[in-house]
């Protein structure tokens, strides 16, 4: 339901906004699904980076060259396009998997820590939906949430201002959870908080200088979480809870 | 006395006249072809006494050493006629520098008084690495060879390619031959050729005993034998270099003993080999020359697709055992490649069998014979697969595609494809049973990527998000406005139509008291019917104008909750009700109107005004 809203309303946006685009991309985008087809992998991937450079994005253009990565070999660009399009489609089964089969022919095998049962709560509605998704809901619950505060004032009947208030109450809870959710998404890709390792094989380091004690080998295609930038470095953390520091180019942000 | 002298002086000079009498032979001699850097000898001979050697002019060569004179007279008597020799060397040790052809100028000397010139030599230089040929042909003058020293084209290995320009993968023969002629023995293998970036196989049996063969070479017959023979197969293409193979072996030589080296006339006499038998074994190293090859890439025109690296000739041939079984029970497919060309690397594609079909991994058995023209042989591949449903089958062709370095092109062969007939097994033949109509999981044959998604995209601007953006809190704030416009609008309709109902309230009586009297106009006229559709609308009128009801919102019920609500005395609600029953219950029946009428008439008035009192 609220996807179809969703996509109503991006495809009223798109129509006001991004008309003139679209209509050249689109035909890009054929022509670089008609190359990968054929096996151009090469001429296919500049083709969907031509789109990226008109300020577009999307999650299946993202999907697409993940694709075109991986059958180029290029693991780790394959996942790093396909991180990015999870970031803008969390729920697509066909990025999902394609994921996952990417992250199992990288070489590190890191062990996820497991989480703690909200923990699992949060992320579920977390990945429910997109940033862009979370803020519409947000302004639905937000309406619905003002249209009770409404009828709880104009209402005479004492059964329908508790009614109105209690509804009310569930609206507020809703707006409040799916606003933090949104607020979130939005600081999560607007802050570039994970990377991919673009380096065959590094050694992360006990802090930011080029002689600090060797703590761990990455490899090529792992993803980290970047907590800290200091100059040239970043401090990261992978997935079983391991920090330590890393030159910024051996990363790439998603 | 004088005589005597006379004679004396005769004879010596007879035998000085007969020695001049020979003639003068003055000649030098090197060899002709040198590598630079290497050093040499150039001997210059003369058989009369000579004096006065001028040196010729070496050019670009180096002298290290010299001249080094030595003489040598020998006088043989044999049967009673003597023959006298005398020759005279002058010896330089000279080392070549630069590459190509020295002219050294004639050598003069002085015989007799007389200014005699020798041969002038031409010598060859060559790049001490670029001449492979170098090593047989440096071989020309012998003559002056020292026997007590090993000279380098004593004893050399050669290596040498059947091909030097061959594809990726070609056969190609790599031999070496040991050159020899001296006596050679222990020949032991120090390092191998390391053969890097090629696959090879030895032709020859091990520990068996070469094969000795004589050739001659520059005119010196050397003992020829074949050390190794390697089949070579490049494995990558550009310029391979095949390191030099070392051997060490025990040289025998004569030996001459040089401390008595003079001009004692005996001493060639004692040291004719024939007395000589001093053998000196000198163990030296011998390496074979490297060679380059020239490995070129097959041509990409017409490569077939699932080529994979099989060059040589080869039949592809495939046998099935069967072709019409029971389920359950084995059948072999046998593919076998036999040619010559790299056979132990070739691979053939793997066998696509029916997913019911239980497959083993093949049995492999090669069958290669190597003999001096190279490899050649059998590759068997040998699979087991047992069908475990019944059904008709088929087991597609598969294809061997290989590149035939005599013709340079690609050729393909294919093996049978075959129609199986599989029977049903009996369930319970053997005590296991494979039922056919047991549901199986789907087996996956392959992983791979899902396929890209088509149009139509979300596309949206990059970096864009709508949340926090103008457009949200145009929406977020458009509710709490529209909601507020709302909010004034309902409030204020309910204030307009709460005064409208409070007028109504107000002239409630006043429009109940006038119907009443049109009512009474009614009676006295004796109409019955508009009579009391007035009195009924009077009071019911009544009602909705004081409650703010509307007509269709009214009845009996509503009446006696509102009048309820608003508090108003029993007694009063309770004879309200009982009027307005009695209308409708006099309104429909018939009978004396006119008493009725009047008693009704009152009974509402009554009714109105008190419950205008209540309500005030």
């Amino acid at each position: 339901m609220t996807k179809a809203i969703k996509y109503t309303i991006i495809i009223i946006l798109n129509a006001i906004t991004l008309s003139g685009f679209t209509n050249n991309a689109d035909s890009l985008i054929v022509d670089a699904n008609n190359a990968y087809n054929k096996g151009l992998y090469d001429s296919a991937l500049s083709t969907y980076q031509q789109v990226i450079d008109q300020g577009l994005e999307s999650g299946e253009l993202y999907y697409n060259m993940g694709n075109t990565c991986y059958k180029n070999n290029d693991i780790a660009s394959a996942i790093l396009y396909f991180e990015k399009a999870k970031k803008l489609l969390p729920n697509d089964e066909s990025i999902n998997y394609n994921l996952n089969i990417a992250n199992s022919m990288i070489v590190d095998k890191i062990e996820k820590v497991p989480e703690l049962f909200y923990q699992q709560w949060w992320n579920f509605f977390y990945n429910f939906l997109d940033a862009d998704s979370w803020a519409i809901f947000t302004l639905i619950s937000f309406a619905l949430l003002v249209i009770t505060i409404g009828i709880f004032i104009l209402s005479r009947k004492r059964g329908n201002r508790k009614l109105s208030f209690y509804i009310g109450l569930l609206f507020l809870i809703i707006t409040v959870v799916s606003s933090s959710l949104a607020a979130q998404k939005y600081y999560f890709n607007i802050d570039h908080k994970e990377g991919i390792v673009f380096t065959s094989s590094i050694t992360v380091k006990s802090s930011p200088t080029q002689n600090a004690v060797d703590l761990f080998v990455i490899h090529e295609g792992t993803k980290v979480m970047i907590t800290d930038k200091i100059d040239n470095w970043v401090e990261i953390k992978i997935k079983n809870g391991s920090v330590g520091w890393l030159p910024e180019k051996s990363i790439k942000e998603i | 006395m004088i005589n005597r002298i006379l004679i004396i002086s005769l004879f010596i000079t007879s035998g000085f006249l007969g020695l001049a009498n020979d003639q003068i032979r003055f000649s030098g001699s090197a060899k002709q072809v040198a590598k630079v850097g290497e050093r040499f000898r150039i001997v210059y001979e003369i058989n009369q006494d000579a004096d006065n050697f001028q040196s010729p002019n070496f050019g670009s060569l180096q002298v290290l050493s010299g001249p080094s004179t030595s003489t040598n007279s020998s006088v043989q008597y044999v049967n009673g006629k003597m023959t006298q020799s005398y020759s005279m060397t002058y010896t330089y040790i000279v080392q070549a520098t630069q590459e190509g052809e020295v002219v050294i100028s004639p050598a003069t000397a002085t015989v007799d008084r007389k200014r005699v010139q020798s041969n002038s030599i031409k010598i060859q230089i060559v790049n001490s690495t670029g001449n492979q040929q170098g090593s047989t042909s440096e071989n020309t003058n012998n003559k002056t060879k020292d026997p007590g020293v090993l000279q380098d084209d004593d004893v050399y290995i050669k290596a040498s390619i059947s091909n030097a320009n061959p594809f990726i993968g070609e056969q190609v023969i790599l031999t070496y031959k040991l050159y020899t002629r001296v006596t050679v023995s222990n020949l032991v293998v120090k390092k191998l050729s390391s053969l890097q970036g090629f696959w090879s196989k030895s032709l020859l049996e091990e520990n068996k005993q070469y094969q000795q063969d004589t050739e001659i070479i520059n005119g010196e017959e050397y003992v020829v034998a074949v050390i190794n023979k390697f089949a070579v197969f490049p494995q990558k293409t550009g310029k391979l270099t095949i390191e030099p193979t070392e051997m060490e072996c025990t040289v025998q030589l004569r030996v001459q003993n040089k401390r008595k080296r003079g001009n004692d006339p005996f001493e060639d006499f004692f040291n004719d080999p024939f007395f000589n038998r001093n053998v000196k074994n000198i163990s030296t190293i011998i390496k074979s020359n490297p060679i380059v090859i020239n490995v070129k890439s097959l041509p990409q025109e017409g490569k077939p697709m699932g080529f994979n690296g099989a060059v040589g000739d080869f039949i592809f041939s495939s046998r099935i055992d069967k072709t019409k079984l029971i389920a359950n029970d084995a059948l072999t497919l046998t593919y076998t490649i036999s040619g010559k060309g790299n056979l132990e690397l070739i691979n053939i594609p793997d066998v696509k069998f029916p997913v019911d079909f239980e497959s083993f991994d093949p049995k492999v058995t090669s069958d290669i014979k190597t003999n001096s023209t190279g490899i050649s042989g059998k590759k068997k591949f040998e699979y087991l697969a047992i069908p475990r449903n019944g059904g008709d089958f088929e087991i597609m062709p598969i294809f061997l595609s290989y590149f035939n370095p005599n013709d340079n092109k690609y050729h393909t062969l294919s093996s049978e494809k075959y129609n199986i007939l599989v029977e049903k097994g009996e369930a319970t033949s053997n005590g296991i049973s494979y039922s056919s109509s047991a549901q199986e999981d789907i087996r996956f044959i392959g992983q791979d990527i899902q396929h890209i998604k088509l149009l139509p995209f979300s596309f949206r601007e990059h970096g864009k998000f709508l949340f926090l953006s103008t457009t949200f809190f145009i929406f977020l704030l458009l509710p709490i406005v529209i909601m507020i416009i709302l909010i004034i609008i309902i409030r204020r309709m309910d204030k307009q139509k709460s005064n409208v109902g409070l007028l109504k309230n107000r002239k409630a009586n006043k429009v109940a008291k006038t119907r009443l009297r049109s009512a009474e106009k009614y009676m006295n006229a004796g109409d019955d019917k508009a009579y009391y559709d007035e009195i009924a609308q009077a009071l019911w009128g009544y009602i909705a104008d004081k409650f703010s009801l509307k007509q269709s919102e009214l009845s009996i019920e509503t009446v006696a909750d509102m009048l309820k609500e608003k508090g108003v005395d029993e007694l009063v609600t309770d004879s309200f009700i009982n009027t307005l029953n009695n209308i409708e219950f006099a309104r429909f029946a018939p009978g004396d109107s006119s008493n009725k009428m009047a008693s009704i008439y009152n009974e509402s008035a009554s009714a109105i005004m008190q419950a205008e009192k209540a309500l005030k």
